[in-house]
């Protein structure tokens, strides 16, 4: 990755309770089933972006495949941004969901 | 046999054996994959994706952000696969970059081609069906450089 992969600029303002509330919500990233890309491969993207197992990689993988969908990572909104835009640099179909 | 076109040799090096046509094939689909990535193609939406599919504003600046690191990347994977096509040995950086280009050049042809989850067996009489060849050699090769890459005790 070229660059640093910047996040919105927060604008000070007073927070309501609902805003804090809605900031609380914790981030998630989604991989989504996709006809070209090969099974194998999702899996070793898995391993190499987040150091899971090969037993872990496979298990979120085979959840993609069948389920359509699966959660691979997930934290604060920064993080998850990154997270998505390196699952981007692979072509994997990475989306950012909060709960 | 023919030999096997990639192969791990140690911890940081991979033999190459590619027939000249089709490095040739490959030049050529490195150059059409590239445009597309670059004009940002229609065929080219998989190397984009929409990260915000519930709020177009967030997904605004997050695609200010990234899409031109984005292209960069794709290029320069594109590129040390094309600069590399010839030789004989890779290093691990030029094979993932490899594996960047073979996957780029799958999700763009793939998009032209519109493969389908349980796409059959290509029909001769079908317009597309040289797409369709080409789409499962780079399928064929890629697998075979996961694979690689994962033996990493091999050597």
């Amino acid at each position: 990755m070229t660059g640093s992969l910047q996040t919105t600029p927060v604008i000070e303002h007073i927070a309501f309770p609902s805003e804090i509330f809605e900031d609380d919500r914790p981030w998630k990233v989604v991989v989504w089933n996709d006809p070209i890309n090969l099974m194998s491969y999702v899996t070793w993207v898995l391993q190499r972006l987040f150091g899971y197992s090969l037993e872990k990689a496979h298990q979120l993988m085979i959840e993609v495949h069948t389920k359509g969908k699966a959660v691979v990572a997930s934290g604060e909104r920064e993080k998850v941004e990154l997270d998505a835009y390196r699952l981007h640099e692979y072509g994997l179909w990475a989306t950012i969901e909060q709960d | 046999m023919a030999p096997q076109e990639i192969k791990r040799i140690d911890q940081r090096r991979f033999k190459i054996d590619l027939h000249p046509q089709v490095r040739q094939l490959l030049l050529d689909l490195k150059e059409m994959t590239l445009s597309h990535v670059e004009e940002g193609s229609p065929a080219a939406k998989r190397i984009y994706p929409i990260a915000y599919q519930s709020s177009p504003e967030m997904e605004m600046d997050f695609e200010r952000l990234t899409r031109e690191p984005l292209t960069d990347l794709h290029r320069q994977n594109l590129n040390i696969f094309e600069s590399s096509l010839s030789k004989s040995e890779l290093s691990e950086d030029e094979a993932h970059a490899w594996m960047g280009a073979l996957n780029d050049m799958r999700l763009v042809l793939g998009t032209a081609l519109d493969i389908a989850e349980d796409q059959e067996a290509p029909d001769e009489n079908d317009p597309n069906y040289d797409g369709y060849v080409v789409y499962d050699l780079l399928t064929y090769l890629q697998g075979m450089l996961i694979e690689e890459m994962q033996a990493k005790e091999r050597g």
